[in-house]
């Protein structure tokens, strides 16, 4: 049996050239200077305080990010609870809706809201037979943040969801038991447990968000350019590639992270539950 | 000896730094119904999956027949197993899964399609599946499952059947109807099977030999009368049955005392006034009137069990002490407690290997 | 806690939530059979963009660029996830922690990072971007998904069933093939089909490294974007809605055939 140890060899082999060594290279590159020797140049560069240009995007990008993740739960919250009341087989039907636009590609996801919103998109159009309008809807924050929740809305609701359907419901029944009512039992006992789903979600719904740059580019118009967008900027038209390399870096550490302190809370609150 | 089929030979066995087997010696006899009984974690189980094959000894050699075959691999012994969780294939169906090992050994065993339908009938009839061929594993009852992979482990017709706790998982009914079941089916084929439990009782139900192990070593060996009868060690005594098991001093050959009073026994051999455990089971206990020369006590607690009423006694030092009796007496009564010299077993003290062993087993058993 | 399942609330907050979703796919559907180019305005049923569409040689280049990337990539990822799944389920628990970290960084690192690393790799290699490094990206991040699906069923199988096969006689690779394989089979399947819908899916990754001619869906609807209203894009997404929509029930119909086999097995 031992021998089966070795199937896995060509994925570890596959891994270390296309997955560790390009991410080992864009740390090389964001400390590599112009004539081969080391440099923090391209960090310098993009935490300038003098001149923040980029902190500001990475903060707009942040701000951005949290508000559409905001919106998200708000939204998604009751919706998984509800999902989670219903029956069985009905249940299934729906999380299987829910899962399937999100399979669609992403980019015609994203067309489709250019197509409602624009001048003479199908909203504008509509508000112009009431009389009014047309409204600049495109190329906006909230635009960016529209394109934001509906692409990531399902990916907050199935987590949680998922961590909703699975509390006992001894546990809601024992604690009705002891007179607490529907709203004590929820702040009391469903909330607290759901917590690992609502953490998951969020970060689910926050590290594509804070990353992307194809629903600022179609949405936001330059004007709303995010993290993302100037990274793939650096790459694609400018061409400075230390710099681009520089603030990938910022942005994986910033989500690894994010990421870590999610898990550990996550792992802390699981803990936590069984002694409940 | 030339009917010892399975030798082992001082099998020792550790997994990491953890002695999981401490030089075990064993024979298995040709037709015999071997037992090898103890709590989870006392060594019963890697015992038999090295004579399975699938875990081999750190030293000391297994023998088969005669021949070592320390270096055999699992499929080419002339064993098969049963195991904990059954393990059928759950993509074949009944069918499938009883012929697997002939399939797989078409190219030696020459059977023929016809022959490997004939003799999956055969097995399905010996374990009472007829009519079975077709279902999926998943849609069987457990009972019906067990009788699956018996049937499929018989099917190669091994000389030894190896069985790790086949029965655990099946409810009390149904365990105790396998059991009937699976002697009945070793007398008819009259093969060797080798059995893991920690279930004493299944182990005195069906065995030819009981080989009791605790913590990696063989504490006792011998029939299911025997070592119920005669235990070895406090540890046996209690793992079998229920015992009391109290300090005592043997002072001469035939002449004990314990809970403060002495008493004829027939065992000999032991130091003048030498400290040691004294078993009593409880059924040998009988409750008579007072007396000077019986351990006294009063009725602290009575149970009703089916057969039998299980009383608690309690001396006026405290020691509390079990009696099994077809007839009750009520709670606070004052009583004597009588006792044969046969029934009195007298064991050395540093035989005992630990405190509580029964706790252990409980906790093993959770 | 019935009465929140009937309620009229939930019920109206989920046709609202229902609709958020649905709304702008259906609006897409609706226009790609518009006889008139404008999106305000309706000028009857017209299957003329589905005509188009199959006529744009570029958009059925990377229509194929896709389908064959998705392909490849994921029956390459289906071989090397199983091996790699399983080699780590035997493996010593270091070397399988360490793989699965390894085996993660793609679910984890955001696409733009994947992509600009890959991208980056293959200039500092001297690799030229094209058919080949878009396939080799895509495998990159396809592998992780088939390891995800598969490493379950492994767990959950019975660790005596391999022994059980060689007990009976079969040598080990007998025992892999007509046994473990089986087994663990729907894991690879449902890896595979994921592995596929990803690959189809991506848009980030591909815009990287895939060189200057080549082409995938995603980056041809990406670069029709921007260059005004083309309702070509239309008629793809109600295509690709009707295939995603077939694919996923597929994979449902399995996973939940799977979940039954399960529940009897258990009892």
């Amino acid at each position: 049996m031992k021998k089966f140890r070795y199937a896995s060899l060509p994925f570890a082999v596959y891994a270390l050239i296309f997955i560790l060594a390009p991410l080992i290279l864009i740390v090389f590159y964001s400390f590599a200077g112009p004539n081969g020797g080391l440099t923090l140049e391209h960090y310098k560069a993009f935490f300038n305080f003098e001149d923040p240009v980029y902190l500001q995007v990475l903060w707009r990008s942040i701000k951005v990010a949290a508000v559409s993740t905001l919106i998200c739960l708000a939204l998604g919250y009751p919706m998984a609870y509800i999902l989670s009341k219903m029956r069985p087989g009905l249940r299934d039907t729906m999380v299987f809706l829910f899962v399937l636009p999100m399979w669609m590609n992403f980019l015609l996801r994203t067309y489709a809201w250019m197509t409602l919103l624009e001048r003479t998109g199908l909203i504008n159009t509509l508000l112009g037979k009431l009389g009014l309008g047309p409204l600049d809807l495109m190329y906006t924050q909230g635009a960016v943040i529209l394109g934001n929740v509906y692409n990531f809305l399902p990916f907050m609701i199935l987590p949680i969801y998922n961590v909703l359907v699975k509390i006992d419901s001894s546990v809601v029944e024992a604690a009705q038991d002891l007179g607490a009512n529907r709203f004590v039992v929820f702040r009391k006992v469903i909330f607290p447990l759901s917590l690992p789903g609502v953490i998951s979600g969020v970060s689910m719904t926050f590290m594509p968000a804070v990353s992307t740059f194809i629903i600022s580019r179609l949405l936001g118009g330059g004007q709303q350019a995010l993290i993302g967008d100037i990274i793939e900027n650096q790459f694609k038209v400018v061409g400075n590639w230390g710099l681009g390399s520089a603030m990938s870096v910022a942005l994986m550490v910033l989500i690894l992270a994010a990421m870590n302190v999610a898990r550990k809370y996550e792992d802390e609150n699981a803990g936590g539950n069984v002694l409940l | 000896m030339s009917d010892c089929l399975i030798r082992l030979e001082n099998i020792r066995k550790n997994f990491g730094n953890k002695e999981v087997l401490k030089s075990i010696n064993l024979n298995v006899h040709d037709k015999e119904f071997v037992t090898f009984l103890g709590p989870s974690g006392c060594g019963k189980t890697t015992t038999l999956r090295i004579i399975g094959g699938f875990e081999s000894p750190d030293s000391g050699t297994v023998y088969f027949d005669g021949k070592a075959i320390n270096d055999t691999p699992p499929h080419k012994r002339p064993v098969n197993t049963v195991f904990q969780r059954y393990a059928l294939f759950t993509h074949l169906n009944v069918y499938e899964n009883v012929a697997f090992g002939l399939r797989v050994n078409q190219k030696t065993n020459h059977l023929t399609e016809k022959e490997i339908g004939r003799r999956v009938s055969e097995m399905l009839a010996l374990v009472n599946l007829e009519g079975y061929e077709k279902r999926i594993p998943s849609s069987l009852s457990g009972g019906e499952q067990q009788r699956v992979a018996i049937a499929r482990s018989l099917a190669n017709r091994p000389q030894v059947l190896l069985l790790d706790e086949p029965l655990g998982a099946l409810d009390l009914k149904l365990r105790k109807e396998m059991q009937l079941e699976l002697k009945k089916i070793q007398r008819e084929l009259g093969i060797t099977f080798i059995y893991v439990t920690h279930d004493q009782e299944e182990a005195l139900t069906m065995s030819d030999t009981i080989v009791v192990m605790n913590k990696g070593s063989i504490q006792q060996e011998g029939t299911p009368i025997g070592i119920y009868n005669e235990p070895v060690n406090a540890f046996v005594a209690d793992f079998i049955g229920e015992s009391n098991i109290v300090p005592g001093v043997i002072h001469r050959d035939f002449l004990c005392s314990f809970g403060g009073k002495r008493f004829e026994c027939t065992d000999q051999g032991f130091g003048k006034d030498e400290e040691v455990d004294v078993v009593i089971r409880p059924e040998d206990f009988k409750i008579a009137p007072p007396a000077d020369h019986l351990i006294c006590g009063r009725i602290v607690d009575l149970v009703f069990k089916g057969v039998h009423y299980e009383m608690t006694v309690e001396s006026p030092d405290g020691a509390r002490w079990l009696v099994h009796s077809t007839l009750p007496e009520a709670v606070g009564a004052d009583v004597g407690l009588q006792v044969a010299p046969f029934d009195i077993h007298i064991m050395k003290k540093s035989l005992r290997e630990d405190q509580n062993p029964s706790d252990e087993a409980k906790e093993a058993e959770e | 806690m019935k009465k929140v399942k009937k309620s009229p609330v939930s019920i109206l907050y989920s046709a609202l939530i229902f609709l958020f979703l649905y709304a702008p796919i259906a609006v897409l559907i609706v226009y790609s059979f518009n006889a008139n180019k404008s999106r305000g305005s309706w000028g009857g049923f017209s299957l003329k963009w589905y005509q188009s569409l199959f006529e744009d040689g570029a958009i059925m280049r990377s229509l194929y660029t896709t389908l064959s990337v998705a392909l490849i990539a994921s029956l390459v990822s289906m071989v090397m996830g199983t091996l790699a799944a399983l080699g780590m389920y035997y493996s010593r628990r270091k070397v399988r922690r360490l793989l699965n970290n390894v085996s993660s960084l793609p679910l984890v690192n955001p696409d733009i990072v994947t992509g600009i690393s890959l991208l980056l790799l293959f200039t500092f290699l001297g690799f030229k971007l094209g058919y080949v490094s878009l396939l080799l990206s895509h495998i990159a991040f396809c592998v992780p998904y088939v390891i995800t699906s598969v490493a379950p069923r492994l767990y959950q199988m019975d660790r005596s069933l391999f022994e059980a096969a060689l007990d009976l006689g079969a040598t080990p690779s007998q025992a892999f093939f007509k046994v473990v394989l089986p087994e663990i089979m729907p894991g690879v399947v449902t890896g595979a089909l994921l592995a596929f819908t990803i690959s189809l899916d991506d848009f980030v990754v591909s815009f990287f490294t895939a060189g200057g001619g080549v082409s995938t869906l995603s980056m041809t609807v990406y670069s029709m974007t921007r260059k005004g209203v083309k309702p070509e894009i239309n008629a793809i997404s109600a295509i690709m809605f009707v295939s995603v929509l077939l694919l996923l029930i597929l994979i449902n119909l399995r996973s939940s055939r799977e979940a039954k086999k399960q529940k009897q097995v258990r009892r």
